[in-house]
C-alpha cells in the first residue's frame, strides 16, 4: 500500500516526525505524572487521634514528592518551548528564564543513545544565558516497551541541603525509591510500590536522634513498612533500633482507617498503652 | 457588348410596366437571451429562407436584406431601409408587397433576440410604417402565436382566397408558427424547424396545388400548416399548430413566390408512393420533402447537384441528379439506389450543423473560499484550514455537459497539535490545479451541476525559523468530486461550489488517505 501510495504521491517531504521524535526526547524527562505518588487523603481533614504510622508515610511521602515536584517543574517548563537545537541523537532546550528563581537561567541537554532506548539528560542553571553552566539535575532513563514515558530511570538532584537519588521504574507495579544523602551519610531512604488494586506499601528508613528527650543524644535508626489499600486504609509497623536504644529495639504496630485514624495500636516495649483490637485492622499481617 | 447583353439592355429600356414587387427582411437570432437555451437552426433557417425567396421565389437579391444574428437596433434599421426601398418602389408605380421573416426564440409578448427585445406592438407599428400595400410577417418562434391572438388571431385551417394577377389586396397578414402557448419547435432530422422547413419547402413549389407557377399565400399556409401539423403530431413535445391573421381589404389572393419558369423543375407524379427528401449538394442542405398524395408534387430548383432520398419505413434509396434551368425532371425518372439509414450524407451535413449550433458557452469567475481536509487529525496535525482564492473557466454545452479549468491559491497561518509536544505554530500555503467535467442543468436563473475532477495539489508548510525546521511540502494528483449551484443575473453568475478530492499519500511513512475540502464561493460572467 505504502509503494501505491508512493507512486500516486508525485513527491514532498510532509512529516511530523521531528516532533514526534521531541515528543519522544520529551517524555524521557521526568514528568510529574509519571512520578506522583498517590496517597489517599483524608476526605474530613485531620482527626482526633491519627495514627503515629500514618502521619509518617504521608510526611515522608510528601516531602518526596516535594523533591520530584522540583525536578518536574523544569520539565513542565521545557515542554512549553520548542528545541533550540535539534540533531538527530540530542535536543537542547534553552536557555530561558527559570521559573524558580527569575535572576537565573535553565538549559536542558538530552542525549540519546544509538540503540534508541536510553536517554540522558542534565538540568543545568547559569546566571547568565550564555553560561557558564551547573547541573543540579542529572538523569538517565530508558524507554518503556510501548512507551517512551513508562520506563525506568534514575534522577540525581544536587543542591546545597545535599544529593537526593531518586530511581523508578515505570512499568506495572509503579516503584519509585528514594534517598537522601548529607555529607556522604544517608539520612532518608524510602521505596514506594504501588500495588494493581491502587493500594501501594512503602519502606521508610531514617536516621537521627528520634527519642533524644527521653533518653539520649545518640542517633537512632527508624524504619518503617507499611501497606494500605486504595481507600487509605493501612497498616504499618515501625521498629526503632541503636543509638540511645542500646542493642534493643522497640516496634510498633499499628492500623488505621480511610481518614487516619487509629484502630490498633500496640507496641513491643509496652511504652503506649493498646488501642483498638487487631481486628479492626483492614488486613493481617501477611 | 454580347447579344444577350444587348438584349437585356433593350429589355431595361423598355417603359416600366406596373407590377407587384416584393421586399423582404429576414432575421434571425439563435440566442435568446441568457434564459433560454440556444436554438441550434434559427438563423440557419434565415439562410434557406432568404435563399428560396431569392432563388426560385421570384424576390430579387437586393430587396432582401438578411439581419443575423438579429437585434431590435438592428431589426429596426432593416426596416427603415425596407420603408426607403418601398417608396422607391412605389415611385416608380409598382406595388409592393413586403415580407418579413424571423426565426429565433419568443414570449407571448415579444420577439426575443439575444439580450434585446421587439415587443409584437411594436413589430406591428414596423410593418405599418414599410408602406407597402401588403406587409406579411411569418415568426418562426415558441409563443409566436400571441402576436396573431392579440389581434384576434385563431388557428385557422386552410382556407381559399381568389388568385388574381393584380394585388388586389391591401393590409397586414401575420403568420405564425405556433399558439400563443406552445413551443416551436426544431429537429436534427430536418436540420431545422419544421415551420421554415416546410414554408421554404412551400415556396419552392411544393405548395403550388394548382401548378400555375406562383405559391399564394392561400397555399403557403395549407401546405405548411397540413404539414407542420402532421410532422409534430408525433414529437414529444407535442402537435404545433401555425396560425394565421390577417387585416386584408379587397379580394383576391396574394402570390408569395412567382415560381420562376426558367428554373429546373422536379417534379412527382400523383399516386406515388413514398416521401422524397431533396437536398443540396452543393450547399450541404435539405431544401424540401414532399409526397405525391392528390395530385402531383413539384419544387423548383436552381441550376446544381441534388441527392433525392425516397424514404420507406424500413429502408432509404437515394438517387442524384443534375438539373440546369428549364429542366423538368420526373423523380420516378431517377434511378435509385438502396442505402442504409447510417449512411445518409445528409446526416452528416446536420450533424455538423448541430454541433456548430451547439456551441458552448463559458464563464470565467473569481472565487473565494477555504481548504482543508475531512480528517481532523490531519487539520490539526499536518494541514490547517487556509483560505484560498483563484479563478475559474468553465464551459458548458446545451446538452448539459461541462468542463472547467480552475486555479486557487491561498495561505494562512495555523497550529500544529502534536502529541507530546506543545503546540507548534506554522503557515500553510497551497495551490491547485484542477480539471473538472459533468452535468449541469439548463442555464436557467438557478442551475446546478456535478461532476468529476482532478487537482493537482501542491501544499507547502513554514516554520518559525526558531524551530529549525525546513519547509516541507506535498505534491499528489488528488481525484474527486464537486458540485456547485449557480445564480445567474443576465451574464453575471454568482455560485456555490463544494470540491472534494481523495489524497492519497504517505505521511510520516504511513499510508495515509483524507478527503480535501474546498468550499468555493464564485462571481464572475458568463459569454
Amino acid at each position: 500500500m505504502l509503494l501505491v501510495l508512493t507512486v500516486i504521491a508525485c513527491g514532498g517531504d510532509l512529516s511530523n516526525q521531528v516532533f514526534t521524535e521531541d515528543a519522544d526526547f520529551i517524555a524521557a524527562l521526568p514528568g510529574a505524572e509519571q512520578l506522583a505518588i498517590a496517597y489517599p487523603q483524608p476526605d474530613a481533614g485531620p482527626v482526633d487521634e491519627p495514627s503515629d504510622i500514618y502521619v509518617l508515610n504521608v510526611e515522608a511521602v510528601t516531602s518526596g514528592q516535594q523533591l520530584l515536584d522540583a525536578v518536574t517543574s523544569v520539565t513542565d517548563e521545557v515542554v512549553l518551548l520548542p528545541p533550540s537545537e535539534r540533531g538527530d541523537d540530542y535536543r537542547v532546550w534553552g536557555p530561558t528564564p527559570f521559573d524558580g528563581d527569575p535572576n537565573l537561567f535553565v538549559r536542558v541537554e538530552m542525549s540519546r543513545a544509538a540503540t534508541g532506548a536510553t536517554y540522558g539528560y542534565a538540568f543545568q542553571l547559569g546566571e547568565t544565558s550564555t553560561g557558564p553552566w551547573w547541573e543540579y539535575v542529572s538523569g538517565t532513563h530508558v524507554a518503556g516497551e510501548t512507551e517512551v514515558a513508562v520506563g525506568s530511570g534514575s534522577i540525581t538532584v544536587e543542591s546545597a541541603w545535599g544529593t537526593a537519588v531518586v530511581d523508578y521504574d515505570l512499568r506495572a507495579g509503579r516503584e519509585i525509591d528514594l534517598s537522601a544523602s548529607q555529607d556522604g551519610e544517608e539520612v532518608v531512604q524510602w521505596s514506594w510500590v504501588e500495588d494493581d488494586d491502587g493500594g501501594a506499601t512503602l519502606d521508610y528508613a531514617q536516621a537521627g536522634d528520634l527519642v533524644g528527650d527521653l533518653l539520649g543524644e545518640e542517633d537512632e535508626e527508624l524504619s518503617a513498612t507499611s501497606a494500605w489499600l486504595a481507600s487509605g486504609a493501612g497498616r504499618g509497623v515501625a521498629r526503632l533500633t541503636g543509638g540511645d536504644l542500646g542493642g534493643s529495639s522497640v516496634e510498633l504496630v499499628q492500623c488505621w482507617d480511610e481518614q487516619g485514624a487509629i484502630t490498633w495500636s500496640w507496641d513491643s516495649m509496652g511504652w503506649t498503652e493498646e488501642l483498638g483490637a487487631e481486628s479492626d485492622c483492614p488486613f493481617s499481617a501477611e | 457588348m454580347t447579344v444577350g447583353a444587348l438584349l437585356l439592355a433593350a429589355a431595361l429600356a423598355r417603359p416600366a410596366e406596373a407590377e407587384v414587387r416584393r421586399v423582404a427582411v429576414i432575421a434571425a437570432n439563435n440566442d435568446g437571451g441568457m434564459v433560454y437555451r440556444p436554438l441550434y437552426f434559427a438563423e440557419d433557417d434565415a439562410r434557406k429562407m432568404a435563399d428560396v425567396l431569392t432563388s426560385v421565389g421570384g424576390y430579387r437579391p437586393g430587396d432582401v436584406e438578411v439581419v443575423l444574428p438579429a437585434t431590435a437596433r438592428r431589426i429596426e434599421d432593416a426596416f427603415a431601409d425596407a420603408r426607403r426601398r418601398v417608396e422607391a418602389t412605389r415611385a416608380e408605380g409598382h406595388e409592393v408587397v413586403f415580407l418579413f421573416y424571423y426565426s429565433g426564440h419568443g414570449d407571448e409578448e415579444r420577439l426575443l433576440l439575444g439580450e434585446s427585445s421587439l415587443e409584437y406592438t411594436a413589430l406591428e407599428d414596423l410593418l405599418a410604417s414599410t408602406g407597402a400595400e401588403v406587409r406579411l410577417a411569418f415568426l418562426d418562434s415558441c409563443n409566436s402565436g400571441a402576436a396573431t391572438r392579440s389581434k384576434g388571431g385563431s388557428r385557422v385551417p386552410a382556407f381559399e382566397f381568389e388568385l388574381a394577377e393584380r394585388l388586389d389586396a391591401e393590409g397586414t397578414v401575420i403568420i405564425t408558427s405556433s399558439t400563443g402557448d406552445e413551443a416551436s419547435q426544431e429537429s436534427d432530422e430536418i436540420g431545422g424547424s419544421y415551420f421554415t422547413h416546410f414554408l421554404a419547402s412551400g415556396l419552392s413549389g411544393a405548395a403550388d396545388r394548382d401548378e400555375d407557377g406562383a405559391v399564394t399565400l392561400t397555399e403557403a399556409y395549407a401546405y405548411v400548416y397540413d404539414e407542420t401539423v402532421i410532422r409534430t403530431s408525433t414529437t414529444r413535445i407535442g402537435t404545433q399548430h401555425p396560425t394565421f391573421d390577417w387585416e386584408l381589404s379587397g379580394e383576391g389572393d396574394l402570390v408569395l413566390a412567382e415560381l420562376d419558369p426558367r428554373r429546373a423543375v422536379l417534379e412527382l407524379p400523383a399516386g406515388e408512393a413514398g416521401i422524397y427528401a431533396v437536398f443540396d449538394l452543393q450547399r450541404r442542405a435539405y431544401l424540401a420533402e414532399f409526397a405525391a398524395e392528390d395530385g402531383a408534387a413539384r419544387i423548383h430548383l436552381r441550376p446544381g447537384r441534388y441527392q433525392v432520398q425516397r424514404r420507406f419505413p424500413t429502408h432509404l434509396q437515394v438517387a442524384e441528379v443534375d438539373v440546369d434551368d428549364g429542366d423538368r425532371v420526373a423523380l420516378t425518372d431517377l434511378r435509385f439506389s438502396p442505402l442504409e439509414y447510417e449512411d445518409n450524407i445528409a446526416k452528416g451535413a446536420i450533424e455538423k450543423r448541430i454541433r456548430q449550433a451547439r456551441m458552448p458557452d463559458s464563464g470565467v469567475r473569481l472565487a473565494v473560499g477555504v481548504m482543508g481536509p475531512d480528517r481532523r487529525d490531519i487539520a490539526e496535525q499536518y494541514l490547517p484550514d487556509i483560505p484560498v482564492a483563484g479563478v475559474s473557466w468553465r464551459v458548458a454545452w446545451q446538452d448539459g455537459r461541462w468542463l472547467s479549468v480552475d486555479l486557487m491559491a491561498g495561505s494562512g497561518s495555523g497550529t500544529l497539535w502534536v502529541e507530546g509536544v506543545s503546540a507548534v505554530p506554522t503557515s500553510l500555503a497551497a495551490t491547485t490545479l484542477g480539471v473538472a467535467a459533468g452535468y449541469a442543468t439548463l442555464p436557467r436563473r438557478f442551475q446546478v451541476g456535478t461532476g468529476l475532477r482532478a487537482d493537482l495539489l501542491w501544499m507547502g508548510r513554514r516554520f518559525d525559523p526558531s524551530q529549525q525546521i525546513d519547509d516541507q511540502r506535498l505534491v499528489t494528483v488528488a481525484p474527486g468530486v464537486v458540485g456547485w449551484a449557480g445564480l445567474n443575473m443576465g451574464r453575471f453568475q454568482i455560485e456555490l461550489e463544494w470540491r472534494q478530492v481523495l489524497v492519497l499519500y504517505a505521511l510520516d511513512d504511513t499510508a495515509t488517505s483524507f478527503i480535501m475540502h474546498q468550499a468555493i464561493l464564485g462571481a464572475g460572467v458568463r459569454f
